[in-house]
């Protein structure tokens, strides 16, 4: 192949695998990650359009290690059963549901947010807390309790 | 070529730094700010805080290997303690730690200038409450404090506070009416945030941010008076590290030393000599500064720099009601109880400021709920449930000073400079201890009556008030600077900041330490300006 043109492949790759959310699953193993996506809608009550969305950049963060524990006990794992809760997976799942849920990285990984507005808790209550870091403009939520049942 | 001769130097651009050299400058002194960290660019700070799964007030100011900052989640290594940890944390930056302040602004009331004289404990300032009244003023007038008189407290004005005060928030209206049941009544704290728009900055618009980033600027940050300074003519040297002062045989300051980024070391000379770079750092400075003249380290003499230090041992109350409370709406704090602010009881134990906590729940309530094992409907539910019926607080208490309380160098480790890291030895006494029980008694009250269950932390840390390490009196064996901030031992060198605090109080320090360096500004005008 062409230097410039194997040089522009391999910047459309990378471009893509930082912007598509998918991307980030194709580069991976996809039958565990869409496994994992799966078993995610099962315990957790958050849309798939979100899980979507986030999850690749949680399964990118995953060692190779902590990616096959997950895979072979998801696979076995009783539906029925409260995962969270299971000895060896659970503590793994219960990183993952708190890095969905509010947008942290898992602990030990380098510091970001894989969801800038704060996660999906944001999201629950969408009208009294406001995703983090919207100080502009002339909104005033302070005297407000709309939204909150 | 000779070096430029300044009329004076200010080591440290915080709000004592940014104030002095402010108010100087535009009297027509030539003034040079020698700042140890970089510029710091507020929409780039609001963009790291985005990106951070920290949630600590440190976590979009990464520190400079040349400027190491009081970080003990980024930084644990650089300021340590020996006896209680000494949790504080502050910013190396233009601009200080009021990039990351709360701004509550208050003025202390006059009789904390005088505790030992009305209650027989703790020292007195050798100036009043009135001597330092104008220059409240003025710093109030700068920093725009939004604020109301609080009826019981010993705070007589000559203006009116800037602006209004903010409004409560839900949360403050569903709270005041069973607290003043009980005799406590809420008040708003002085803050300096926009209530309106002032001093070309826009008004607050309440969506809880304010630490560790205001990202519009509607909260003061001292980088805001750094650019006036530089305006009315100051100059300044960022990553300019000063670690020494050259003291002659007549105890007058003949030159200061900092090194750059790379370890080379420039020389500066000036009339006088100011340090504002916190009653840590400054510290530093005069202990590394040993010479013949002075082998304990500069203004030591007395043997006391770096001891007395206070600060305002807090402790910290979770409340989980029954009715929601809506936590979150508005900027992260508005109101407090102020009736333990004063009382005879400071004959016994330290004065007190309750602050309620308007900070949004929703981050601590999902980490809890997912780690009690909470999956799917449920948990959402609770999570919804909770975090509205959630709210926390705390509060600060009076510490008296105390020599064994004190900053030192480290004997053996160093940064990348070669400049000893500091330490502390801090202790929280028996009159700041008994206070907090005290107040746990308080919170447990409160919980009653608001029908609420508390989980109280005694904690008892630092609330990154640093206080008294270079300690204001009239006798230079018991203190380190005169009523004017200036060093007994060096007739041209000056501390700036908490640092020369003769008693802590119970209330946050900024706005006296803004007041303070306004007042030695004017007094560095009257002695260097030509007549
Ligand atoms: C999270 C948090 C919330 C707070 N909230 C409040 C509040 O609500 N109300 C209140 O009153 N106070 C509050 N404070 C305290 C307040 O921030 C400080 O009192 C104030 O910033 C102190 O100002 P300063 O100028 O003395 O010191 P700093 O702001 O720390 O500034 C010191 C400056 O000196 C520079 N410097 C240090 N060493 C050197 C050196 N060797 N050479 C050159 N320059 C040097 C530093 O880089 C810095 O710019 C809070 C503090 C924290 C951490
Ligand atoms: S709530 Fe806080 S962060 Fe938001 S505009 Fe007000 S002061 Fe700034």
């Amino acid at each position: 192949m062409d230097r410039r043109l194997f040089l522009q492949s391999g910047l459309h790759a990378a471009l893509a695998a930082a912007t598509l959310p998918w991307a980030g699953w194709a580069l991976a193993a996809p039958a565990e990650a869409a496994l994992l996506q799966r078993r995610l809608q099962q315990l957790l009550a958050i849309p798939a359009r979100y899980l979507q969305q986030h999850l690749p950049a949680i399964w990118q963060d995953l060692s190779t290690a902590e990616r096959q524990t997950l895979a072979a006990f998801l696979a076995a794992a009783d539906p029925a059963a409260n995962w969270l809760q299971d000895a060896k997976a659970g503590p793994l799942l219960k990183q993952i549901s708190r890095s969905l849920y509010t947008g942290k990285s898992l602990p030990g990984r380098p510091d970001r947010r894989y969801d800038p507005d704060g996660g999906y808790c944001r999201q629950l209550l969408p009208a009294l807390y406001k995703a983090r870091l919207t100080c502009h403009g002339p909104v005033n939520f302070w005297q407000s309790v709309e939204g909150v049942a | 070529m000779t070096p430029t001769q300044y009329d004076l130097v200010v080591v440290g651009s915080g709000v004592a730094g940014a104030m002095t050299a402010w108010q100087a400058a535009r009297s027509g002194l030539k003034v040079l700010i020698l700042e140890a960290g970089p510029r710091l660019e507020r929409q780039q700070l609001a963009s790291r805080h985005r990106a951070s799964a920290r949630w600590d007030s440190m976590a979009p100011y990464p520190a400079q290997p040349h400027a190491r900052q009081a970080d003990p989640i980024g930084d644990p290594a650089y300021l340590t303690s020996t006896a209680q940890a000494y949790d504080t944390t502050y910013i190396r930056a233009a601009g200080g730690t009021t990039w990351h302040w709360g701004s509550a602004s208050w003025r202390i009331p006059a009789k904390d200038f005088r505790l030992q004289q009305h209650y027989g404990v703790g020292r007195d300032w050798p100036i009043s409450y009135q001597d330092l009244e104008p220059y409240y003023a003025a710093a109030e007038q700068e920093m725009g404090v939004a604020g109301r008189d609080i009826p019981h407290l010993d705070l007589p004005r000559s203006t009116a506070f800037p602006m209004p005060p903010p409004q409560f928030s839900v949360m403050d209206q569903l709270l005041a009416g069973p607290l003043k049941a009980i005799g406590m009544e809420l008040f708003q704290e002085p803050v300096a945030r926009n209530t309106q728009l002032y001093d070309q900055r826009p008004p607050c618009c309440g969506n809880n941010n304010c630490v560790p980033i205001c990202p519009i600027g509607a909260q003061y940050c001292a980088d805001m008076t750094l650019t006036k300074a530089l305006q009315a003519g100051a100059e300044v040297r960022y990553n300019a590290v000063v670690h020494q002062l050259q003291d002659q045989a007549d105890g007058n300051i003949s030159a200061l030393f900092y090194l750059d980024p790379d370890g080379r070391r420039h020389q500066v000379q000036a009339r006088c000599y100011v340090l504002a770079a916190n009653a840590i750092e400054s510290c530093k400075i005069l202990l590394m500064s040993v010479s013949k003249h002075s082998p304990a380290g500069l203004a030591n003499s007395s043997g006391l720099v770096g001891c007395n230090l206070m600060d305002h041992p807090h402790i910290y109350a979770t409340f989980d009601c029954d009715f929601p409370v809506y936590a979150g709406r508005g900027p992260i704090g508005i109101t407090g109880i102020t009736q333990f602010m004063d009382g005879e009881f400071r004959k016994e134990m330290g004065a007190k400021k309750f602050s309620i906590l308007n900070g949004n729940q929703l981050e601590p309530v999902t980490e809890a709920l997912i780690e009690q094992g909470l999956t799917g409907e449920a948990l959402n539910q609770a999570i919804r449930q909770q975090a509205v019926r959630r709210f926390s607080s705390y509060v600060q208490h009076e510490q008296l000073p105390h020599q064994d309380n004190r900053v030192t160098l480290h004997p053996t480790a160093k940064d990348v400079l070669g400049l000893p890291l500091p330490v502390v030895h801090w202790r929280v006494d028996d009159y700041a201890r008994k206070s907090c029980e005290h107040s746990a008694g308080l919170y447990r009250q409160i919980a009653k009556t608001i029908g609420a269950r508390v989980q109280i932390d005694m904690h008892m840390g630092s609330d990154a008030h640093s206080l008294g390490t270079t300690i204001m009196g009239t006798d230079p064996a018991q203190s380190v600077v005169d009523a004017d901030c200036r060093a007994h031992d060096h007739p041209n060198l000056y501390l700036n900041g908490g640092t020369v605090f003769a008693s802590g109080s119970s209330v946050n320090p900024t706005l006296t330490i803004a007041a303070l360096a306004l007042r030695l500004a004017d007094h560095l005008v009257n002695r260097l300006r030509p007549a």
